[in-house]
This record gives structure tokens, sequence and C-alpha cells, in this order.
């Protein structure tokens, strides 16, 4: 694979970018460095700036502050402003932004100058051919399906063979049952080329499945940075640890560098002796037992699932209630008594008053 | 494979073409506004600079009785078009009866007569001598003039009359609309609250047409104001004869200015009454909830009165005036053919509006697109200040653009006799430039209109598409905004032409010397007496107002999106 970039520079570098409007910070000195090749999931509650993060690299909004290098060269800082077409950046929108007057090839053709016209028929041919979509090319776009259009967007997006690709919410206008695959194959795609990417997401499960790396934003500022595994396992924080997925909370004391909760005692060597602590662990670090070979908990609620049944618990002397995935068929009745074990190299311990507390 | 090709980047392959139209297009936005203002503080610094020694004849003599019969008209005229537009509006809203849909679009054909050219036609039609008196005598009984006559449409009564009979549809247009489109859920909630069909139209429809009513009350009136051929044929003396004699006949630019001012002022006035008139509401046209207002299906009787009370304003308005002029201009045409003079008159004609059109379709779009590119406070004013010439009066324009303009034209001369030793004479009046320049200023907020309601279809997402695929800001224009905006430019196009087709005070002020359009020519004749040899005009005229009349009627009738 050659790539006209020196291999050692970053394809892009952002160093504290920020973003008004008016008093509010959408964007608050972001600094950001993404790897050749790279997918990188951008995910936040909306309103959290990982939308504006994307125009302002893409360059359809302008940042205040701060500097933005693309392949190397700088297309952002104090005096400078490279607009949008002269970037060398490929954008995929939520709405996929077809032109509706030309055609799927004219479409892909669009981003396509300045070499010959058998350069760009032949361009337009192949990155249709690889987003599988070239048997539509004669079409207009309100005559494609909502996952044909999505094919012909990327197919434009990647035709000019951009630096990075900047996909917001890029699979948010599917439906679900074909959410899953289009994204798959898009991934698949995207990874087979070595495109670095960008992906803007509000769904945590999609941030996890897509991203070689995942970049949570919070009140436009990056709180976690990782890969999606380590991050799921091992958040940060406790605001990182609630967004990524569901899971149960204890809350104790640090007595002698642990705390101690009704499911055992776990160790908090950094906290302060005497602090509170909260105890997090997903669901499925949790698992039911006997009532003596555990803590005692009561069944409050049963929600099936499907392939598992959800089941709400209260721990006896608690007020917290806890969640665990079980088989269906060896779920307790709603009422009935039960033992609770966790297992303790999954949870982890975070102080009360922990600045990075949300 | 492919796939391995696909991301091998040519170094090179991705060229931009560097167009550096971005703050060349805000800078040209800027410089229309400019344009548009020019006109205003050219006048105002020309009235500030008057002869004081006139000001007072002028004040006392001409400005206040002008001042008065203005405001009479007016008054009179916003009456008459608020009765006529909503209990028009009302009645082809509410009532079912054979010839309603024909009503529906008939009603707007008087807007295809300009207000001259009824006044023009009035005079002769009801003259002592004409058709109109002499079937009443003989149906009456009379054996002439002297026995019996009608009332003299030459009074303020006639000109209030015939402005109304003309200007109504600005009112019926959006106050039916609002019937159709707004009260329908609340007038079906107010019946089963116990409200008779009748009373719902006074307790219900009529407030809630408000803001409906006021916007096009105040549009009837800017007209009314801007009104010459009728007025003065009509003889009455309002601010905008005043002004145009006062310029032509003595000659005074600054006392012109001084009441194009005045005029100013009552445009302000108007403005701020509409918006008083609008206040705590807004045009909140609730699409998902259209649920379809259903008419009443009238008896036969009523259905036959509806038909007959629908027919008149059509009548007076539009279609005795319409017969008249054709069957003169077919007189006229069978004892003489056309003459040579009308194809140039016609020539004259399209030219003037032709460039017009293309004028304030250019700078339209550039204002539209600027406001699109860099929206911000730089981008609001220029937005909004190219709005300002709808409001001002032809007679208003015309004045303060012939202060720069003949200034201009004066340094021009001057310049070229010093350096050529030849007079150039007035270039820009004398070219038409200084027309041109007028009507770009009175319809540029036409353009502007169109094509921002154009370009608001146009997903931002399209925009920035194009730039992320490497098209600057002039290239996007071209390859996205002008193919998706065909319709808004030939809606706007269309009507600016035929706007500027029918004006006639700036044209008449600001016209090269010897050069006829249809309107001049047949305010030369009316003003002559010699009335029957512009029918041909007229018509001319009324036949091309009729195009925007079919768009507008089209218009209105296609139903919100989102409904079946």
């Amino acid at each position: 694979m050659s790539r006209n970039e020196t291999p050692d520079a970053q394809p892009l570098s952002l160093l504290g970018v920020s973003r008004s409007y008016g008093p509010v910070a959408a964007l608050d000195g972001i600094s950001l460095q993404v790897g050749m090749g790279e997918v990188v999931c951008l995910l936040g509650p909306s309103g959290c700036g990982k939308s504006t993060l994307l125009r302002v690299i893409g360059g359809v909004e302008r940042a205040d502050g701060g500097t933005m290098e693309l392949g190397g060269r700088p297309i952002f800082g104090p005096h400078l402003f490279v607009e949008p077409e002269d970037r060398s950046i490929g954008f995929m929108f939520q709405d996929y932004a077809l032109f509706p007057h030309l055609t799927v090839a004219q479409n892909v053709a669009f981003g396509l100058r300045g070499s010959g016209k058998a350069a760009i028929a032949s361009r337009s041919t192949e990155v249709l051919e690889v987003a599988g979509v070239a048997h539509l090319s004669e079409r207009y776009p309100h005559m494609l399906s909502g996952g044909e259009q999505q094919r012909v967007a990327l197919a434009r997006a990647l035709a000019p063979r951009p630096a990075i690709l900047l996909m917001d919410e890029p699979f948010s206008n599917l439906d679900q049952g074909l959410r899953d695959t289009v994204r798959a194959e898009t991934l698949r795609l995207l990874r087979s080329l070595g495109t670095t990417t960008i992906i803007v997401t509000h769904d945590p499960q999609e941030a996890l499945a897509a991203g070689d790396r995942l970049v949570l934003l919070r009140d436009g500022r990056v709180v976690a940075d990782g890969p999606p595994r380590h991050l799921y396992q091992n958040p940060p924080h406790l605001y990182a640890a609630r967004f990524l997925g569901p899971g149960n909370e204890l809350s104790g004391r640090v007595l002698a560098g642990a705390v101690e909760t009704p499911l055992g005692r776990f160790a908090a060597p950094t906290l302060g002796e005497g602090k509170g602590a909260r105890a997090f662990f997903r669901p499925q670090a949790l698992s039911i037992c006997s009532v003596e070979s555990g803590a005692e908990a009561q069944v409050v609620d049963r929600a099936f699932q499907g392939e598992s049944e959800r089941l709400s618990l209260r721990l006896i002397g608690c007020p917290d209630l806890m969640t665990v995935d079980v088989a269906p068929d060896a779920a307790p009745n709603v009422g009935s008594h039960v033992g609770l074990r966790v297992d303790p190299s999954s949870v982890r311990v975070f102080a009360d008053d922990d600045p990075t507390k949300f | 494979m492919a796939i391995v090709e696909l991301s091998s980047a040519v170094p090179g392959a991705r060229r931009f073409a560097p167009l550096a139209a971005g703050p060349g297009l805000l800078w040209a936005a800027l410089a229309i506004s400019a344009l548009v203002l020019a006109p205003i503080v050219a006048l105002v610094w020309e009235a500030s600079h008057g002869s004081e020694g006139l000001w007072g004849h002028l004040a006392t003599y001409v400005l206040l009785p002008a001042f008065g019969q203005t405001v009479i008209l007016l008054a009179g005229v916003g009456a008459m078009v608020t009765v006529l537009g909503t209990t028009m509006a009302w009645l082809v809203a509410a009532y079912e009866f054979p010839g309603r849909r024909f009503l529906e679009w008939a009603l707007l054909l008087p807007l295809a007569m300009p207000t001259y050219i009824i006044a023009y036609s009035y005079l002769d039609l009801l003259h002592p001598l004409g058709p109109v008196q002499e079937v009443l005598r003989s149906v009456l009984g009379f054996d002439g003039p002297r026995d019996f006559r009608l009332p003299d449409i030459r009074s303020m009564t006639g000109a209030v009359l015939l402005l109304g009979f003309v200007l109504y549809p600005y009112v019926y247009l959006p106050v039916r609309a609002m019937f159709l489109m707004q009260a329908a859920n609340l007038i079906e909630a107010g019946r089963m609250l116990g409200c008779s069909h009748r009373s719902v139209f006074l307790r219900l429809a009529l407030p809630l047409a408000r803001p409906g009513i006021a916007a096009g009350v105040s549009l009837a009136l800017m007209e009314a104001l801007n009104d010459i051929g009728a007025s003065e044929f009509l003889g009455v003396r309002t601010l905008t004869v005043s002004v145009y004699t006062t310029w032509v006949t003595r000659s005074d630019l600054s006392g012109a200015a001084q009441i194009a001012l005045a005029m100013l002022l009552l445009v302000v006035l108007l403005v701020a009454i509409e918006r008083w008139a609008r206040r705590g509401q807004r045009f909140a046209g609730n699409a998902q909830r259209a649920s379809s207002f259903v008419p009443v299906r009238l008896s036969r009787g009523w259905a036959f009165a509806a038909l007959v009370i629908g027919l008149v304003p059509v009548v007076i308005g539009f279609g005795a005036p319409a017969a008249y002029l054709f069957s003169e201009a077919l007189q006229r045409w069978q004892a003489a053919g056309i003459p040579a003079q009308l194809v140039v008159e016609i020539r004259n004609t399209v030219m003037m509006a032709g460039s017009a059109t293309i004028l304030v379709l250019i700078c339209g779009a550039v204002i539209a697109y600027a406001g699109r590119v860099f929206p911000g406070p730089a981008t609001g004013v220029t937005g909004r200040v190219a709005a300002l010439g709808y409001a001002m009066p032809g007679t208003v324009i015309a004045i303060g653009v012939l202060i720069p303009v003949a200034g201009l034209d004066r340094i021009l001369d001057s310049g070229s006799r010093m350096a050529f030793g030849v007079p150039v004479g007035l270039v820009l009046i004398g070219s038409g430039v200084a027309l041109a320049y007028a009507y770009m200023v009175r319809f540029l907020a036409i353009g502007v209109g169109s094509v921002e309601a154009g370009f608001a279809r146009i997903p931002r997402s399209l925009d920035h598409a194009a730039r992320s695929l490497g098209h600057g800001v002039g290239s996007s224009f071209m390859k996205l905004h002008l193919p998706l905006s065909g319709a808004p430019f030939a809606a706007a196009a269309l009507l600016v032409f035929v706007d500027a087709m029918k004006e006639l005070p700036a044209t008449l002020l600001l016209r090269p010397l010897n050069f006829e359009t249809l309107a001049t020519r047949l305010y030369g004749e009316a003003a002559r007496g010699t009335h029957e040899d512009g029918a041909m005009a007229a018509l001319a005229i009324v036949l091309a107002g009729i195009a925007p009349v079919i768009l507008l009627a089209r218009i209105g009738r296609r139903k919100p999106v989102g409904t079946p």
C-alpha cells in the first residue's frame, strides 16, 4: 500500500480546537491524533459537540481557536482557514446529501475534477463496483432504497481518494435490521481499503462494535479515549462506565484501602481513607447462586429478552437494585430469594468526589 | 484487485481550481445593498439642501393638501379592500356552489389590471356619452345626458372604488389561504361549542385571519400609494402626483425630494400599522393537522346569489374593462392594423423589462446565496435592505435614483468635454441605465424572496457535500443551487418581468427622451384625452399581466406538503 503522505505524519492532528456559540462552548479545547488507517468512533450524548467537531474538521464550520493538520499539512490555525473544498476530506452526511438532480454515476463523478473524462468515468465505475452499486449508476437518488443510498454516498465520498473519511451518524437513517449488516459491510470495506475514518455516533453499541478506537466526548471535551474493549472493561471514570453500557453500582466507604459492600470488599488503593466510593460492575460480572454461597437478594422484576432474561434484584439490607442476565429457563420467580456473587476482577471502584465524576 | 487499486492514492489526483468566489460574493452582496440604499440617502441629502424660500410655499400649497388627499385615498381603499377581500375569501372558502372553483381563481384576475388601466377604461366606459350611461338611459327612458347622468367618476369616491376593485386580491389571496389552512380545526371546534356557521365568520374566522388581512391590506396600500395614473386621471392630487408634477413641470428636484420623503414617512407608518395589526400573531401554517375545511352546500337560490356576488368584483375589476379594451383594440386593428409605433413600444417595453429581470435575478441570487453561504449579521442586513425597495413607491425611487445618476451624468459629460471636446449628454439616463437601476431597486425583493424560498428547499448538507467534494462557493452554485432552483428562478423572472412592464411612475420619470413603453404611451394618450388609441397598449399589458395571476392561482391551489 503506497500513500502520498510520509509514513510518520499523522493523517489528522488536532490541538486545542474550540468553538463557541455565544456563551456555550460546543468544543472546549479538543486535542486528538488519528493514526493511519485508524477507524475512530466519536461518541457522546446529543449536544456534546461530536457533530460540531466533525464539521469543524470538514471545514463546513469554523473553529474559534486551536490548530489542525491533515496529512502533515496545516488546515486551520490562528491565521489559516483552508476552505472545505481544498482539504481533501470525504464527508458522509446523516441524510447522505445525494444530489437529487444527478444520477448515481454523476453524483460519484461530482468530486472528480481535473482529470480527463475517461479517467473520471473509470474511477466512478471502480468505486461504484467496490461499493456494490455499479448496477445502479444510471438511477436517480429518489429511486434508491435507504441501504443503496448509503452505499452511493460512501462511494461518492471515497471517489476523490480523501486523506480522511468523516461520517456523521452514517447508519442512523437505516432501520434496525438493515443497520447492523450495512455497518458491518461498510467497516469491512473501509478496513480493506485502509481508509482513515472518523465516525460520529450517539449509540454506544455502535461505537463499541465499529471503532478501532473510541473517543468519548462530554460538554465539548474529550473525557475518555482508547480501544473500545479496554474502555468498556476499564472505564477511567463513572461517567464513561455508565455511558458505555448497563452496570450495577454499590456505594460504600474506603476502609484500609478497600471499599466494603454487601457483595464483598473491593480494593481501592488510590482512594483516600474514609472517603465515599462506588463499586461498578457490568451485569455479566454478576451471577446468581444459592442463598448460602452468596449475598442474599430478592427478585423484584424479570424482563424476558429473547436469548436471556434480565432480572432486577434487591440486596437484603441495601437500597440499590442489581441487574443480572440469566438463561430464561434458569430464571427464578419474582419474590424468590437467591444468592448473588460478583467476579471481583471485573469490579471497578470510583471515588464519590472524583473530579472526573459527572 | 480493485480494492488495492482504490487505496493507492495518486499524488495530485485531486486538484482544485482555486476559486476566490467566497469573499467576492460577500462584497457583491454589500455593494448591491449600497445600491439599494443610495436613493434613500440621496433623497435625504437633496431634501435637506432644498431652497428654503420655496419650501414654505410647497408645504402649504402642495404637500399638505396632497398629504390629506393621500390619507383619505388610502383609508378608503384600505376599508374597501378589507371588506371586499375578506368577504370574497369567505364566500369561496365556506360555501359550496356551482362556479365556486371558477371564482376561486377568477377573483384573482383584477391583479392583472394595473390601476392606471382600470381608471383609463372606466373614464370611457362611464363617460356621460359612454356605453354604460347610454344603456342606463335607454332602460330608464331618459333622452340625453342633460336629463340623467351618473355622478362623475373623476372624484375621490371614484378613485377609491376603482382602486379597491383592482387591489382587493392582495387581501383575498392570503386571507383565503388562512381560511383554508389554519382555521379548519378551530372552526370545527367553534361549531361544536355552539357557534352558528354565520357567527363563526365574525367570531372566529375573521380574528384568526387578522395577520393575513394586515399583510394584504398593507400590500394593497403600497400599490395605491405607488399609483400615479389612476389618481391623476381621476383628478385626485396624491403625493405621488405631486412629486411628479413638482419635478416634471416645475423642475424643482429638492421640492420633489421633500415630498418623496413625506411619502416614505407614510410608508413607515403603514408598515408600523401592519406590525401592530399583526401583534401577537403569526402565520402558523399547521400543515400536519390539515383537516380540510368543509364548505357548506348552498341551496339553489342562495347558490345563485353567491355566484352573482362573487362575479361582481371579477366583472368590475377585470371583465368589463378587459372587454372594453378588447373591443376598442379590435376596432383600431380593423381600421388601421397594428401601428408601427406599437411595435417599437413593445420592443422598448420588452427590452427594459427584460434587462430589469436579468438584473434582479442576478442581484437577487447574489443576496440570497451570500445569505446562505455566510449566515450572519452582515448578510442579515443585506437581505433586509434588499427587501426595502418593494415598500418604496416608484416615484420615490425614481427621484432618489435621479439625484445621484443626474449628478454622475453631469460629471461624465463635463469630463468628456474636457478630455475629448465632445459632449456626451446624459448618458446614464439617456441609455436607460437609470431606469434599469430603479427597476432593480424596486423589484429586488421579488428576486431575493423567490430565490431564498427555492434555496430553503435544498438541504444544507448538499452544500457541504459539494464543498467537501472539492467544489468552491462559485462552482457549487453553478452545479448545485442553480440547477435545483429552476422553478423559483422562472417564477421570479415572470413576476419581475410583468411588474416592470406595468410599472408607470418610475418609467415616466426616468425613461430616456422620446422613449415610450406601453405604459408611458398609455399614460400619454390618457393625458391628452385620446383614450382610445391606447387600447392596444393597455390590452397588451393586461394580457401579459394574466401570466403571473395563473402562476399565483396554481401556487394557491397546491396543497401544503404532507396532505393527501
